[in-house]
């Protein structure tokens, strides 16, 4: 790239050691907290003393841990699939379209990512005792889907958009109608976007913890909000243990999902939904 | 050839108004692919109906009631304007905002063009290790960030192992570390805007200046930050209102003495019950952040187009 060639290896080095440098600033945190929760001693530090897995043996037997966890993917699963159900036609809209309207739509979708999470969290707090929907599970899912049914479209509409219009002209030549097209034709089509969307929608609602801290209750708590607790409170090796056992599949998915369909490509500004 | 009148409606090249053959197919209804119903915006507007709007509103509703009887009033944010206590957190967390702005385009900067000029299995590393802060819970990420900086943590272990420190740094809540942890969180997001810019920058116009002769700084300065701006501008709009808001890293790292308008409002609305004063505040933060965004952008208006006056 340059004009000097002597200056082409110092430049490979210094990209080199920029990326490494990076990369241990990303890995730090987690790799602390899967080789701190190896500790054989009851405070987190850092290397840890010993090697032992009682703390996994501890969050995998005690009560409190097992409730988060339930709870956590409970609230997980029903966001994603309430946010696919609303966001999977919208995005069919939307893909169709491209006037003022759609792009109009197009920005509204994005609304609860352009409001802060703690307005939202505390608005949607405030606002279940007047509709009468109960605390805990039901109100953490739907604060959960406001956050995740931007995404979904975002996703399902890229992979819609994708999709070469010969396939669905040459399904109408035949003599296919509209719904079955779109089930059997359009829907198989954007599978990528589709699954990309139901992963991340899973992801973003199990880590929640902006939103959560203000809609959990003691009894029903997220996997996040009893960290935060935990941390207040009594730590332990075993919040580590916890953490960890939270972190190796996410990381595994992003790895997954990012070969699939690349979302680190997903552009958050507007103009994109049109 | 069967051509279908549908070809018309797709994305693509837009409607020349040429003779069409097939014109008269064109009424509504007889083509499938035109216009899905409508109805299939319903749930999305009956969601955000109910559970969006219906919440926000009620919110800043409740933020102009009084405390006694209900009645319209000012008093709550005439309270939090006024006193010392809310407007140094109002200040603190403006402060953080742009303190983690400033890291942020320092860092993102350099890694938007590593991700433009990396490829194949290195540009995939990459582009994973970005995301990677993204996809991660808020909570872990803070609770590791609290296992490195603590006491007994990561950093201070290295400090004391290798001699330069005799006694443990207090890294843990302070600003500093709710800094970091911001930095860490929001960064993939300046990067990845910036990217999208420098993707659409001609590689010509790069090519013609370094063949007329210009250095690889020079080439930076004038012509790749300028035509990268849009994206600059973008990425910081985005990490100037997430900071903003930001709840788990300070609520993580910086401790009840580092209190930001996020943490404040959690406290105000769960802790001490005072819901009126929460949705007030998270009244004036949404008007904050507003306030900055625009004169953020206002500021780089200005300066924008000098920084491109020796170009031309």
């Amino acid at each position: 790239m340059s004009t000097h060639r002597w200056s082409r290896p110092v430049r490979s080095l210094g990209r080199l050691a920029f990326i490494a440098v990076f990369a241990l600033f990303v890995l730090a945190p987690v790799v602390v907290i899967l080789l701190g929760s190896l500790t054989t001693v009851s405070y987190i530090s850092f290397p840890p003393e010993g090697m032992t897995l009682d703390w996994y043996r501890q969050v995998l037997a005690r009560d409190a841990y097992l409730r988060g966890f339930r709870t956590s993917t409970t609230v997980a699963l029903w966001a994603t699939a309430l946010s696919m159900a609303i966001g999977v036609p919208a995005a069919a809209w939307l893909a169709q379209r491209r006037g003022t309207t759609a792009r109009f739509v197009g920005d509204l979708v994005l609304l609860p990512l352009a409001l802060p999470t703690v307005l939202l969290g505390l608005a949607v707090l405030q606002w279940v005792s007047t509709i009468d929907l109960p605390r805990g599970i039901p109100t953490l899912v739907a604060g959960h889907t406001l956050l995740t049914t931007p995404f979904v479209i975002r996703l399902v509409h890229s992979s819609l958009i994708g999709i070469d219009p010969k396939l669905e002209h040459a399904a109408r030549d035949l003599g296919c109608g509209p719904v079955r097209g779109f089930f059997i034709i359009t829907l198989p089509l954007a599978k990528t976007g589709l699954l990309a969307g139901a992963i991340l929608a899973f992801l973003i609602s199990f880590g929640e913890v902006t939103m959560s801290v203000f809609l959990t209750t003691p009894r029903q708590t997220t996997l996040p909000v009893f960290i935060y607790a935990q941390v207040s409170e009594s730590l332990s090796p075993s919040v580590s243990a916890l953490a960890a056992l939270m972190v190796i599949p996410v990381v595994l998915a992003v790895i997954v999902v990012e070969v699939i369909a690349g979302f680190s490509r997903i552009r958050l500004g507007g103009g994109d939904l049109r | 050839m069967v051509r279908s009148a549908g070809t018309q409606q797709r994305p693509g090249p837009p409607k020349t108004g040429a003779a069409d053959p097939r014109a008269a197919d064109q009424r509504p209804g007889r083509r499938w692919r035109g216009r899905l119903p409508i109805l299939l915006l319903a749930p999305l507007a009956l969601f955000y109906g109910v559970f969006l709007f219906g919440p926000v509103i009620s919110s800043f509703l409740t933020s102009v009631q009084a405390r006694a009887d209900g009645s319209l009033s000012g008093a709550h944010y005439r309270h939090l304007l006024t006193e010392p206590f809310y407007l140094e957190v109002l200040w603190r967390t403006v402060r953080i905002s742009l303190i983690v702005l400033i890291l942020c385009m320092l860092i993102g900067f350099p890694l938007a063009r590593l991700l433009v000029a990396t490829t194949g299995a290195r540009s995939r590393y990459l582009r994973i290790v970005i995301i990677l802060p993204v996809i991660v819970s808020h909570a872990i990420i803070g609770y590791g960030w609290m296992v490195v900086l603590g006491s007994t943590g990561l950093v201070n272990s290295a400090l004391q192992g290798t001699g330069l420190t005799s006694s443990p740094v207090r890294l843990l809540f302070t600003e500093a570390a709710i800094v970091i942890g911001c930095v860490y969180t929001y960064v993939p997001f300046m990067a990845l805007s910036i990217e999208t810019s420098l993707r659409a920058i001609d590689p010509a116009i790069l090519r013609a200046a370094r063949d007329l002769g210009a250095p690889p700084r020079q080439v930076t300065r004038r012509i790749v930050v300028p035509l990268s701006l849009p994206g600059i501008i973008a990425g910081s709009a985005l990490v100037l209102a997430l900071v903003m808001s930001t709840f788990a890293m300070p609520a993580f790292l910086g401790g009840s003495g580092n209190r930001v308008m996020a943490t404040l409002i959690h406290q105000n609305a769960v802790q001490l019950n005072e819901g009126q004063r929460a949705a007030a505040l998270a009244v004036i933060l949404l008007a904050g952040t507003a306030v900055l965004l625009v004169g953020y952008q206002a500021v780089l208006r200005r300066v924008g187009p000098g920084s491109t006056r020796g170009a031309r």
